[in-house]
């Protein structure tokens, strides 16, 4: 059958499953949105190509598939970087398809010529410049192939305008297959179940991989069975509930007290899918120091990268935590985990204290409660992000979705549209801050336009907050470029998208307008006003150890 | 620091050498020296690389190649039983006077000299990294106009038994 490049593109993503893509169109894509527009893919339509990307990273991170997102050459495909970049950092599969000048034209300096391909190296995993039709079909798939296999990623395929015109004989190239990881040697699992079972003191570090390698029920089996207390990664917070009794919370800088503690004081800290990130290991020498660390991954470039480990162990988190499970005892050795248990119950995380505004973490505590379990809490990047992190309490895997390694502002009303698209029957929450939702927040047309209604929940401080913190604790107070005296009206502001809007000043307030933002199944704006003194803590400064916590500071 | 010598295959594709000196400069690796040409395999082309690195390092710099697409494998080469050769070629002013005694001091060397003229040569070597450093001391004593060096190639000996 004689096809056009578009339509072969086209067939051979719906052959990938693919069932819905983003995409904003311009001169080089014509033809493929021409071909998407006669197919039965979902095409969803961003007001930013950066959106776009974030919004095919959101339903990637949500759905488990892969998650596409095409643009035109040029700024279009400029555009897309910021998303390409942050699926990289957090390992999420993406295939992003621009669109180039014909072929004719490429090194020109044509219009809207940019060599894309140049441009997003070093955050793919892998890129293709299609150079001819014969190419196209294998190269989709092999883009697919790519960023699920293995450590997940993103994938760029760059296609010149004219080869979405030429006429080829389509031949079907068939679904993508997950290149398996072969594992560590057997020898290597027994020596990691010898570890565990002579540790007294054992910690399980677990990482974003557990949950998009779809291996949370292991992790609980593997943490029971060995009664292992677990620290997450921001990435790795939904891999066990969060009122799990093994669960301590988030490790790291802005981690719980406990989990520093269980961090300092292990004997074996067991590392599953997860990457000893400086925002985990700020000083990677004084990192679990009375530990012995296994590290199990499934890149081996993470083997020894930011902190050396005694033992690797390279394999899925899945089939690694089934293995080792099977290996270890059942251990009933209470000691630590009441050593735990007592440290938890004396040192909590600060207690939302009133004040006269919407306190952050009470809102979070009726966040909880107004929504359903298996809701999905979306971020942006910043005190906000990291009060999610430390007092939503998490039930369900990929429930969780934030910019993670990148720390994109502006990641999260894209990541809450695809993260809708992706599960159109559970209620989406974003939870973003003043500065990052002027950033994105034109994306609100798309929420509204698409049918895809999310709640965004402003957590307006009227300060670059994270930012301010710092410069509050190491800057002396010297507030530059943080206070930012914007006058948005965002209730007016979602109005004028077509959304709801809603003013709260108070946590009941938020509370009321909550509920009604939920039940009307409309895209809805609360604006909380929010106190710009509040402060995230715990704290270990950048850099520092388990040594270093702040717990607290005043304002002056 | 050490110094060590490491062999890529690589698919044979435009922008495959981008990427990987893209992965050194990125991560701040180190390249002493980079050559590069086809092989008998076909679409594959062999990348040697020449680096310092601690140990802990180069392990990371290896793993990190790995992750590329293109690159086919990466190996280590034996600091023995390795062939290493580098080509020199170097432009230089010799008076009249001092021509016999640098006749004299590269005799030890295989140097070819493909083109003289009135008081200026050219000099050809090929050899192992330490003869191509013995060889360049020697020039210091001279004018060198330009000089070029391909960078190592090299093949290990040690798959030969
Ligand atoms: C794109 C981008 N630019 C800058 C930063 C640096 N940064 C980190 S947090 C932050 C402040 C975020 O402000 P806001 O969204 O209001 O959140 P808050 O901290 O006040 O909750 C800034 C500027 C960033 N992370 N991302
Ligand atoms: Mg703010």
């Amino acid at each position: 059958m004689r096809l056009t490049g578009a339509q072969i593109l086209i067939r051979t993503l719906i052959e990938q499953g693919v069932d819905t893509v983003f995409g904003y169109p311009g001169g080089t894509v014509i033809n493929i949105f021409d071909a998407l527009g006669e197919s039965e893919i979902k095409l969803i339509m961003p007001s930013h190509e950066q959106g776009g990307a974030h919004a095919a990273d959101g339903y990637a991170r949500v759905s488990g598939k892969p998650g596409v997102v095409i643009a035109t050459s040029g700024p279009g495909a400029t555009n897309l970087v910021t998303g390409i970049a942050n699926a990289y950092m957090d390992s999420v599969p993406l295939v992003a398809i621009t669109g180039n000048v014909v072929r004719r034209l490429m090194g020109r300096d044509s219009f809207q010529e940019v060599d894309i391909c140049g441009v997003t190296m070093p955050v793919t995993k892998h890129n293709f410049l299609v150079q001819n039709i014969s190419e196209l079909a294998a190269t989709v798939k092999e883009a697919f192939t790519i960023a699920v296999s293995g450590r997940p990623g993103p994938v760029l395929v760059d296609i010149p305008k004219d080869i979405t015109a030429e006429l080829f004989d389509y031949v079907p190239a068939g679904r993508y297959k997950v290149r398996e990881t072969p594992m560590s040697a057997q020898s290597k699992l027994y020596l990691a179940a010898d570890m565990i079972s002579k540790s007294k003191r054992p910690l399980i570090y677990g990482g974003g991989g557990i949950v998009s390698g779809n291996a949370c029920e292991q992790l609980t089996a593997f943490a029971e069975r060995g009664n292992i207390p677990v620290a997450a990664s921001l990435m790795g917070l939904t891999a066990l509930p969060s009122a799990h009794p093994l669960m301590l919370g988030m490790i790291g800088m802005h981690g719980t007290p406990v989990s520093n503690f269980a961090g300092k004081n292990c004997d074996l800290l067991i590392s599953v899918a997860a990457r000893f990130s400086d925002r985990v290991a700020g000083d990677r020498k004084r990192f679990a120091p009375n530990a012995r660390l296994i590290h199990i991954d499934i890149d081996p470039a993470e083997f020894d990268k930011n902190v050396v480990c005694d033992l690797h162990i390279r394999g899925g988190a899945s089939e690694a935590l089934d293995e080792l499970t099977k290996l270890i005892p059942e251990n009933k050795d209470t000691g630590w985990i009441n050593e735990i248990e007592l440290f938890r119950r004396e040192n909590p995380m600060p207690e939302a204290v009133g004040g006269e505004k919407v306190n952050p973490r009470e809102l979070l505590r009726l966040l909880r409660a107004l929504t359903d379990d298996d809701a999905i809490l979306v971020t942006d990047v910043g005190q906000h992000q990291m009060w999610a992190a430390q007092y939503f309490p998490f039930t369900q895997p990929r429930t969780f979705i934030t910019s993670g390694g990148l720390g994109a502002m502006g990641f999260g009303m894209g990541a809450a549209i695809g993260a809708k698209a992706a599960n159109p029957d559970k209620q989406v929450i974003l939870l973003t801050g003043d500065g990052s939702f002027h950033m994105n927040l034109t994306e609100l047309a798309t929420s509204v336009t698409s049918n895809l209604p999310i709640t965004v929940i402003i957590l307006n401080n009227g300060v670059l907050g994270m930012v301010r913190q710092w410069q509050h604790l190491f800057f002396g107070s010297r507030y530059v470029s943080t206070t930012t005296g914007r006058k948005t009206d965002f209730v007016k502001l979602a109005e004028a998208f077509g959304a709801a809007g809603f003013a709260a000043n108070t946590a009941q307030e938020a509370a009321e307008a909550l509920k009604i933002a939920l039940s009307s199944n409309r895209t809805s704006v609360i604006d909380c006003s929010a106190d710009p003194d509040e402060m995230v803590f715990p704290m270990i400064p950048s850099g520092k150890s388990g040594d270093d916590i702040i717990y607290g500071a005043e304002v002056d | 620091m050490t110094n060590w010598l490491m062999s890529l295959i690589v698919n044979n594709h435009f922008g495959v050498l981008t990427r990987v000196t893209g992965l050194f400069s990125r991560r701040g690796y180190n390249i002493a020296s980079l050559s590069v040409g086809e092989t008998n395999l076909s679409g594959m082309s062999r990348v040697t690389i020449e680096t310092q690195a601690g140990g802990a390092e180069i392990h990371q710099i290896i793993k990190q190649l790995e992750k590329l697409e293109d690159v086919k494998s990466v190996a280590l080469l034996p600091r023995t039983e390795t062939i290493a050769r580098e080509l020199l070629i170097i432009k230089l002013i010799v008076t009249a006077a001092r021509r016999d005694a640098l006749t004299d001091a590269l005799s030890v060397y295989d140097v070819k000299i493909p083109y003289e003229e009135e008081g200026r040569l050219i000099l050809e070597f090929t050899g192992n990294p330490a003869e191509c450093e013995a060889l360049l001391k020697l020039m210091d004593g001279y004018t060198v106009l330009e000089l070029c060096r391909t960078g190592i190639t090299a093949m290990s000996a040690v798959n030969l038994k």
